[in-house]
């Protein structure tokens, strides 16, 4: 039995390849778990695409990105491409229903989940809650509301956010993207050693994951 | 990008760089556009 591979992945709530990148790499995960009965340790770090966005914004994601420049005639277009490839994933975006907010107690609050063992669990929960169900991600009380719906201690998850608990963990993560170099996302560290960006491929996954762990055991 | 990481996999692959997410035919325009933008403000 061979040690799992670590997979550090930088993403962002806010970000549809994000989502759709989490698909296609636990699909690659997959393929390799079949093919070489390989493990992997996913832990996910904070990365905030926009910091200045404000946490309430009155407006679809439509009227959202006209404000930031994009060109309204395209914005239509641009996210109806996105929505098809979610699709191709088994994913339901709704961007009519999507309230976008801004992500740092969203990343909190992957923190808070992390320290009780709960990370990808509450990483998921917050993409389809943005993505899929309309859910406002930015605010304590909504965030709580999200958390309890897990079984979490609504109180103290409220505690948590209302007092920025995990804001120095989410600082730590983006310092450590920095040092990377990482500047878009999703962005995949396989074994501390490889990088791979965005959404790819589930082959291009299983591939990273199958070259790891023939290196490892060529040193073994 | 930091030395520390071997970059694999497609380059064009999908992802977002700042609040510019689009498929990758239509990220760099957007990306110049952003920085016109920018440059403008």
């Amino acid at each position: 039995m061979t040690e799992p591979i670590k997979v550090d992945v930088w993403s962002d709530i806010a970000c549809p390849w994000c989502f759709i990148g989490k698909r296609k790499f636990e699909a690659g995960a997959a393929q390799f778990a079949a093919e070489f009965g390989g493990e992997v340790e996913v832990e996910y770090h904070s990365f905030e695409l926009s910091p200045d966005t404000p946490v309430d914004f009155d407006g679809s994601e439509h009227d959202y990105l006209v404000t930031r420049g994009f060109p309204a005639d395209k914005i239509t277009g641009m996210l109806d491409r996105v929505s098809g490839i979610a699709e191709s994933v088994g994913l339901h975006y709704d961007y009519d229903a999507l309230q976008h907010t801004n992500t740092v107690l969203a990343h909190q609050l992957i923190h808070y989940a992390k320290a009780h063992g709960r990370q990808l669990e509450m990483k998921e929960r917050l993409l389809a809650a943005y993505f899929e169900q309309g859910r406002h991600v930015g605010r304590v009380d909504d965030l709580a509301d999200l958390a309890a719906e897990l079984g979490f201690d609504r109180d103290d998850v409220v505690r948590s956010l209302s007092s920025n608990e995990y804001l120095d963990a989410v600082r730590a993560d983006q310092e450590l993207a920095i040092e990377y170099g990482i500047q878009g996302v999703p962005f995949f560290v396989i074994d501390g050693k490889y990088g791979v960006s965005g959404a790819q491929d589930a082959s291009t996954f299983a591939s990273v994951l199958t070259q790891v762990r023939d290196e490892k055991a060529a040193v073994a | 990008m930091s030395d520390k990481l071997e970059i694999l996999g497609d380059p064009d692959a999908e992802s977002c760089d700042g609040e510019v997410c689009e498929l990758p035919a239509h990220r760099e325009q957007a990306v110049m556009n952003r920085r016109i933008d920018e440059d403008r403000i």
